[in-house]
């Protein structure tokens, strides 16, 4: 019985953390309860899986919606989740439409793999940052991952058009920038609880420094649009200080720094 | 939520289950299970999910452990409230007065083809 109780209560992590801190314990009863008097098979536990994941989906929708119709979080989550949808979309094309060997086609279209990973990251992205208001979480973290790995796809691409070599990748020290970052990410995601991860200091220096990565990224598809890397250079340094001041500076605006307060709930 | 609202499906089970009296959470799931004659098996999560709705609303409220304090994981009960009883009763009015019109168009739809035959 115990095994079973502490594997669902890590089936109960899908659930946002506040419906979990509501609910955990008379769910919790609820499933011991079920297990004394009907014992626990295997398809009662498909079933609670199944139920777990679909409200969990649920709940995380409600929450998403609650949100938006808050204030002030849709400003800088709205500007947050553009910039992350448009970073994702880069990274997707550059993972997908030959980062890693541009002369192979790939065996799905690269509009269809856009598409797909645009909508999937940015639901992720937009229902994790908005409900745990960038304070970190496994879902951020994973999605940050994501769209490092895609990062590194870019970063690669852009070396090989940079080197003029496209027989094979050549990975520059830059690209271990958004791998670290990433890592960084998903550590502050999982140490959710932790005081640093949930500090306004440290959750508006992750807002600041993302942007960095997102724009990195779209560096060499502005070289092959223009035609020239100078003027990509310039579009892109700006477009850089540009989200970062206002993706940060919202993020600021909407939750100041408090020195004082530790816990953002 | 207004009294004309309506519930969804999980929403009337929950609230028909606690209508009779207040129940913790398996409680509710067995009541809606024999409710429904077995067709209507809900889990943890939709059962709690639906309450915490429910109480957002304030159709049902969470009551004292009966079972008083224990070394175990306490169990929570909940009671319908005023609201959630007056709300209950005008949605299943209403179904009624839908199954009803239901049923009064089925016996006119048949009635052509009997004529017929």
């Amino acid at each position: 019985m115990r095994r079973q109780v502490a594997f669902y209560r890590k089936l109960l992590l899908v659930y946002p953390p506040s419906f979990r801190s509501d609910f955990e314990e008379p769910m919790t009863r609820m499933v011991i309860d079920r297990i004394d008097s009907e014992g626990s098979t295997p398809l009662f536990w498909a079933h609670l899986v199944g139920d777990t994941f679909r409200s969990a989906l649920h709940q995380h929708a409600r929450n998403l919606a609650d949100s938006l119709r808050s204030k002030p979080t849709p400003y800088w989550a709205l500007l947050l989740t553009v910039s992350a949808a448009l970073g994702c979309a880069v990274a997707a094309v550059g993972a997908f439409n030959g980062g890693f060997d541009r002369t192979a086609a790939g065996p799905v279209e690269s509009s269809v793999w856009l598409v797909v990973s645009y909508a999937i990251i940015l639901l992720a992205f937009t229902a994790s940052v908005v409900r745990v208001g960038l304070k970190g979480s496994p879902l951020l973290g994973v999605g940050t991952i994501l769209v490092a790995i895609g990062q590194l796809s870019v970063i690669s691409h852009e070396t090989q058009v940079i080197n003029a070599d496209l027989s094979m990748p050549t990975l520059g020290p830059a690209s271990a920038f958004p791998v670290v970052l990433g890592a960084g990410l998903l550590a502050a995601g999982m140490s959710e609880s932790t005081k640093w991860a949930s500090s306004h200091m440290w959750s508006t220096a992750l807002v600041a420094v993302y942007p960095l990565v997102l724009v990195f990224g779209a560096y060499p598809f502005a070289v092959q649009a223009t035609g020239s890397e100078v003027a990509a250079d310039l579009v892109f340094k700006a477009g850089f200080m540009i989200a970062w001041v206002v993706v940060g500076g919202a993020f600021l605006l909407a939750n100041p720094p408090n020195p004082h307060a530790q816990q953002e709930e | 939520m207004g009294r004309d609202s309506r519930l969804s499906g999980s929403q009337l089970h929950i609230l028909l289950a606690l209508a009779d009296g207040d129940k913790h959470g398996y409680g509710v799931m067995k009541e809606v299970e024999h409710m429904t004659g077995g067709e209507v098996t809900m889990g943890p999560g939709t059962v709690y999910g639906t309450i915490k709705r429910l109480l957002e609303l304030g159709l049902v409220v969470e009551i004292e452990d009966k079972e008083g304090p224990s070394d175990e994981i306490q169990r929570r009960y909940y009671r319908a409230t005023p609201d959630g009883l007056a709300v209950l009763e005008s949605e299943t009015e209403r179904l009624a007065r839908l199954v009803n019109t239901a049923s009064q168009k089925r016996s006119q739809s048949f009635r052509p083809n009997l004529g017929e035959t």
